[in-house]
């Protein structure tokens, strides 16, 4: 019943926001987690959206409708707006009234329904019409292995969602057990996925701040499938961690575990393969070429019995391996992130090829239980000098960026941070490459950068890992999936532009928490009024809404 | 039963009220809101007011009930009151009308051959507007009163008569009957011709597949716009299809209206068939509101102070034919995040009820060739207005839009804008609206499709599409209904009607308090007190009205508050005081930050500009008291007075300026660093802060600047 002291209120645009203050807080998070997604979670009040995608979601785990109103009519501080409540029973009637299944008698796929009309319906879509076979009886039309994904998609984007029950293919078989202990909050994104082994699991995408151990998750849902897997990560750094952590972590051979990549081309049990070796392009291939043909490494998926294929990033999945991925929809799959934001607006194609969101935790959450580090955000402001102002304001706006996000004052600032935690391991990092050699050369810094070669890039973070390298400055190949336990203070010069991720993923690199138990300090440095402020305030916003909160400081403060 | 006048209308109408009793007043005050906005002393028929009073507290009964009667007797209720009728009720009156003003049940039956369930449901309505008796004849009309009325069909006689007599007598020939010698002859002959169903059908025989396409559609849809039926808006001219339909006397147009109508006349001759085929009432269902409004008093409240202030600050430029120009509107429009229309819509209400006013601030040229510059300025009566109740204000707004019934209203100001505001010219329209929906199940509300139908077929004569369109728009921008969805009153509306001190007694439980957090948004529970709503948009920008409110505070906005007259300690007091959790330090910064930049820039005004390639002759100039030349580069000098002052100024010091006519000062500029080169700074050391000014002032030319 709705109460003044209950924690939601819900919202005619579907969205739910959540007073955390609120001693209801903790259960009204749970029940509504299953059926709405964590929008933003600042420091008070988080934002919940359901979405037809989350209701589907829901539907697929069990879930009625009444469960749902339940829910939200129960925790609701003020009445819930009707329309709410026929929206959730509307897209909850429309999950399961498609089904994809297995042929009895040809061990095919087909499409099928108990409503004629509806078969009927979504069988005269253009779109769906193309990927559908012949119509095998009155209600149920035959699919191609292939086109199981792209049917997928296609229902998804009509509105009528199907119910994916024939199953996966179990691929080649694989011992394997994890040898360290889950944290709690692993279990359950790992029972979240794995959906006791039915149909309903087995796919999907867990999301969970950075230091918070996806790779462990990852290694765990290998144990549960126990079978050939293909683990596609961003860069040759990210593949080498995932080695070492799976070898570390579980009880597997090293024989059994291979990198495929520009450096290495090993396909074993286990392989270790970069999105940019799949997505690889001969230059003699036309760009409108079918996707295996002009990018040949991603022959990858079909030359192996797979029986998991897991996307580290998932947010970055490029559009190659999307489609690639519509192929091998009777593969297990799990897609792993922290920050599940997409600038392309591919949520759907997510949802529909990897599989629907299975878990999230908010970052903040992690850290009060001691998971991850706890990060005191700060932005610094400096000013430009009187003679660079006149450049920047006769500049052209594509100029401006560069002139405001690399003035020299960064410089001194950045120093000044250096020197205020001396006995901590730092790590700057920046967009462009001379202002970033600047630093390095100011302060005596190794830098890694794109074009350092991949044996100097390891050298230096093993390096900074051992704790030889003090102050490493790095450029964006370190944004994402490079574990550096020890780094304590990030220190960013510039960004690209009002990247939301990007500048999560940079205080990600200081979350894994720290064996003392120490505050990590994430500083930007922003040059006052001028775009680049604007940009950082944009930047700041995935962050703010995780419930970081930043002190704004001049940089005489410093 | 015939009325032979006025008198005996007024006496049969008292007879029924007092028969009929309570329900028939109610019935009669349901049916014609119109008559209960009298009795308040509003809407065109407020001139009786005083025959009303029994309808308000204390009054006489026995002189309101004569009174009522009285009114209901009066030509422009009768009007009124057949404007209001439903599709199926008007038909009935052009029936009674087309068989001489009285039409026995059994005939109507007969002709119609209608459903006698739906033909009593419809004949109840009637009666009852008109306060007739069923049981003695159930549809009578008093003569002449559909000679006041528009009704689509029943001008055959009319439409003939002003017919020259060699067009009858062509018409009568292409229906092969024989022509009578005078004209009137040939009408009666005409008339009663289209009354045989075998002219008719012998008429219709004749006509080709286009013709009898689109007298089909004429039959069975009634009274439709000539370009509907495929023609541009002279289509009736020449030898268009409704022109030869016309010209056989089957159909009727209208040139002033495009319109086109097959005659009542010929639809009775084929025996009704399909003359009441668009009886079936539209079905429509209610659905939820969305309860965006648990505000209870809606946004537009605190928009018109914003407006004032808005132009407090900045007072628009009259125009020289009077009013405020369009430019103005849409750039308030632009800088309060709203639409056109909804300042259009305040500026007549600020200007109606003097909340807005113009004043004279320069006069040019003498006698007729005398020009007034004005600027429409806020004036004292904001004070008072501001010190009223939220709720009375608010009703306020709503009872102007409902009463107003010319564009006259509101003075001239609205007469520059009109086309961006919406026409203010229906208030029986509006009336009605509002009547439709406080009707419904309070929470519930229709489609703006089923609004628009059952509008239009309850209330015939009143509603267009357009116009139902055009009130749903209203009343979105005034809160009496949802911004978005089903339209339904809001719950503050329904307090409204019923009275706006109901609605401050609902307003003082309100919540006093919101939550600023630190990714600069700001969580306001749905339902805030509607004061503290109308400060926080003046200091945020509204990102979501769902029910609860979510604003975020940009350093655009505290600049727009700052514009509006708020200081920075203001701004943070505010957000201090009312706030469930500390202001978070980034937020308050970025306010400091944007109070701080606030004003750097600027902007004024010059009358002429002097310019010289010569320093030192510019310094001479500048020693020109009488020019009142004030330097702002060492080249670039500008004076408040005309250039025609200026330049008597220096040429009775001997110096020798030429007038240069729409013409931009061509002045050495002082060097711009390259977008290249890096050594601006170099040059700029070397430029007096002034100079400097004008240089960036230069690099962005503001409009309306003139220098």
């Amino acid at each position: 019943m709705t109460g003044s002291l209950n924690p939601l209120i819900v919202q005619s645009d579907l969205t739910v926001l959540l007073e955390v203050a609120s001693p209801q807080a903790p259960a009204a998070r749970a029940a509504l987690a299953r059926f709405a997604e964590l929008e933003k979670s600042p420091e008070h009040i988080h934002t919940y959206r359901i979405t037809p995608l989350s209701l589907w979601n829901a539907a697929s785990a069990g879930l009625s409708p009444g469960d749902v109103a339940a829910t939200l009519t129960g925790f609701a501080k003020y009445p819930v707006p009707s329309l709410v409540l026929s929206e959730v029973h509307d897209q909850m009637s429309r999950y399961g009234r498609l089904r994809i299944v297995r042929d009895f008698d040809t061990g095919a796929l087909a499409l099928t329904s108990h409503e004629f009309a509806l078969l009927e319906e979504v069988g005269r879509d253009r779109t769906v019409a193309a990927l559908l076979g012949e119509r095998l009886d009155g209600n149920r039309f035959a699919l191609r292995l292939g086109d199981r994904g792209a049917v997928k998609q296609a229902l998804i984007h009509l509105g009528w969602p199907a119910s994916d029950e024939a199953g996966y293919t179990d691929g080649e078989a694989l011992d394997i057990e994890l040898t360290c202990e889950l944290r709690g909050y692993q279990g359950e994104a790992v029972a979240a996925w794995w959906a006791d082994g039915t149909a309903l699991g087995g796919n999907g995408v867990l999301v969970l701040p950075c230091g918070a151990g996806k790779t462990v998750i990852g290694i765990s849902a290998l144990s549960h499938v126990r079978a050939h897997t293909l683990i596609i990560v961003t860069s040759i750094s990210a593949a080498r961690q995932w080695i070492t952590e799976l070898l570390d972590k579980s009880d597997l051979d090293p024989g059994l575990v291979g990198e495929y990549s520009g450096e290495s081309k090993q396909i074993r049990p286990i392989t270790v393969a970069t999105y940019q070796i799949l997505t690889w392009a001969g230059s003699d291939t036309a760009e409108e070429a079918d996707v295996f043909l002009r990018h040949p490494h991603l022959a990858l998926f079909d030359q192996h019995q797979w029986g998991l294929v897991v996307y580290d990033e998932v947010h970055l999945l490029p559009a190659p391996v999307f489609r690639a991925t519509a192929r091998i929809q009777a593969i297990r799959r799990l897609g792993l992130t922290a920050t599940l934001v997409r600038e392309d607006g591919k949520q759907a194609d997510v949802f529909s090829l990897i599989g629907p969101k299975r878990f999230d935790a908010p970052w903040r959450e992690l850290e009060a239980q001691g998971w991850i580090a706890p990060a005191s955000c700060t932005e610094v402001r400096v000013a430009m000098a009187a003679e660079r102002r006149m450049d920047y304001a006769v500049s052209s706006p594509a100029e401006r960026y560069r002139i405001a996000a690399t003035a020299p004052e960064k410089l001194a600032v950045a120093e000044r941070l250096c020197d205020r935690h001396p006995d901590e391991q730092i790590l700057v990092i920046g967009q462009y490459l001379d202002q970033l050699r600047q630093f390095a050369q100011r302060v005596g810094a190794p830098i890694i950068t794109g074009q350092t070669a991949q044996r100097i890039r390891d050298e230096r973070f093993a390096a900074f890992r051992r704790g030889e390298i003090h102050t490493l400055v790095v450029s964006k190949v370190a944004n994402f999936a490079i574990d550096l336990p020890e780094a304590s203070v990030a220190i960013q010069l510039s960004g690209t532009f009002g990247s939301r991720q990007e500048e999560a993923q940079r205080l990600g690199r200081l979350l894994r928490p720290k064996m003392d138990g120490r505050q990590a300090h994430f500083y930007t440095i922003v040059t006052g009024e001028t775009v680049d402020q604007r940009f950082a305030a944009n930047r700041q916003r995935f962050l703010t809404e995780q419930g970081y909160g930043y002190a704004i400081v001049d940089a005489d403060e410093v | 039963m015939t009325y032979g006048s006025a008198a005996d209308a007024a006496t049969d109408r008292l007879h029924a009220l007092q028969t009929g009793g309570p329900e028939a007043i109610a019935a009669v005050l349901r049916r014609l809101p119109i008559i209960g906005a009298a009795a308040a002393g509003m809407g065109p028929m407020s001139g009786h007011a005083g025959d009303l009073g029994g309808l308000r507290r204390g009054g006489s009964p026995v002189a309101t009930l004569d009174g009522l009667a009285g009114l209901l007797a009066d030509p422009v209720v009768i009007k009124i009151t057949l404007l209001t009728a439903n599709r199926i009720e008007q038909q009935l009156a052009q029936v009674a009308h087309f068989h001489g003003g009285s039409l026995a049940r059994e005939e109507a039956l007969r002709i119609i051959g209608a459903d006698p369930g739906l033909l009593d449901r419809a004949a109840d309505g009637l009666a009852g507007l008109l306060l007739s008796n069923p049981a003695m004849a159930w549809v009578t009309l008093r003569p002449g009163v559909a000679e006041q009325i528009w009704l689509p069909g029943v001008r055959l006689r009319d439409y003939a008569d002003s017919m020259v007599s060699e067009q009858l007598a062509g018409i009568l020939r292409r229906l092969g009957l024989p022509v009578p010698t005078t004209k009137w002859q040939r009408v009666d002959a005409l008339e009663k011709a289209l009354r045989t169903r075998e002219v008719v059908e012998d008429a219709i025989g004749a006509l080709g597949p286009q013709e009898r396409e689109h007298l089909a559609t004429l039959f069975t849809r009634g009274q439709v716009r000539i370009h509907e039926l495929g023609y541009d808006h002279q289509g009736y001219r020449g030898s268009g299809t409704v022109r030869q339909l016309a010209s056989v006397g089957l159909v009727g147009y209208s040139p002033y209206d495009q319109t086109a109508w097959v005659w009542l006349d010929v639809v009775a001759a084929l025996g009704g068939a399909g003359l009441f085929a668009d009886w079936a009432m539209p079905e429509v269902s209610a659905r939820p509101v969305i309860p965006a409004a648990r505000s209870l008093v809606p946004p537009v409240v605190a928009r018109l102070d914003q407006l004032l202030d808005h132009w407090a600050s900045g007072p628009p430029q009259g125009l020289k034919a009077g009013g405020i120009g369009v430019k103005p509107v849409r750039a308030a429009a632009k800088a309060l995040r709203t639409t056109p229309v909804e300042i259009g819509l305040l500026t007549c209400f600020a200007v109606a009820v003097g909340l807005l006013a113009p004043v004279t601030t320069a006069r040019r040229g003498r006698g007729r060739n005398q020009s007034i510059d004005e600027e429409w300025r806020p004036t004292t009566a904001c004070t008072d207005w501001r010190a009223l109740p939220l709720a009375q204000r608010w009703g306020r707004i709503v009872r102007w839009w409902a009463d107003s019934t010319s564009l006259e209203a509101s003075g001239r100001a609205v007469e520059r804008y009109q086309w961006d505001t919406p026409r203010l010219n229906r208030p029986l329209a509006r009336t009605g609206f509002l009547h439709a929906l406080a009707i419904l199940v309070p929470g519930e509300g229709l489609d703006p499709a089923d609004l628009r139908s059952k509008l239009v077929f309850d209330h015939h004569g009143v509603f267009a599409p357009v116009v139902v369109d055009q009130l749903v728009a209203e009343a979105r921008v005034l809160g009496l209904v949802p911004v978005e969805g089903p339209v339904g009153l809001t719950r503050g509306a329904r307090l409204l009607v019923s009275g706006a001190e109901a609605l401050d007694d609902v307003l003082n439980d309100a919540a006093a308090s919101f939550t600023v957090q630190a990714d600069h948004s700001v969580v306001a529970p749905p339902d805030l007190h509607p004061d503290l709503i109308g400060d926080l948009e003046r200091i945020a920008h509204l990102e979501s009205d769902a029910g609860a409110r979510i604003y975020r505070i940009t350093p655009e906005d505290t600049v727009r508050a700052l514009d509006g007259g708020w200081t920075l300690d203001r701004v943070i007091a505010f957000l201090a005081d009312h706030s469930t959790v500390a202001i978070p330090q980034n937020v308050e910064r970025t306010i400091r930050d944007a109070a701080e930049r606030h004003g750097r820039l600027q902007v004024g005004a010059a009358a002429t500009w002097v310019a010289s390639d010569d320093p030192a002759l510019l310094v001479r100039a500048l020693g020109v008291k009488a020019a009142r030349l004030e330097g702002i580069t060492p080249t670039l000098a500008v004076s408040s007075l005309p250039s025609e002052k200026v330049l008597e100024s220096l040429r009775a010091k001997g110096l020798a300026p030429a007038e240069r006519v729409n013409a931009r000062p061509q002045t050495p500029s002082p060097t711009i660093p390259s977008r290249t080169r890096h050594d601006g700074g170099a040059r700029l050391a070397m430029l007096a802060p002034d100079e400097i000014e004008a240089l960036a002032r230069r690099l962005y030319p503001v409009r309306g600047h003139r220098a």
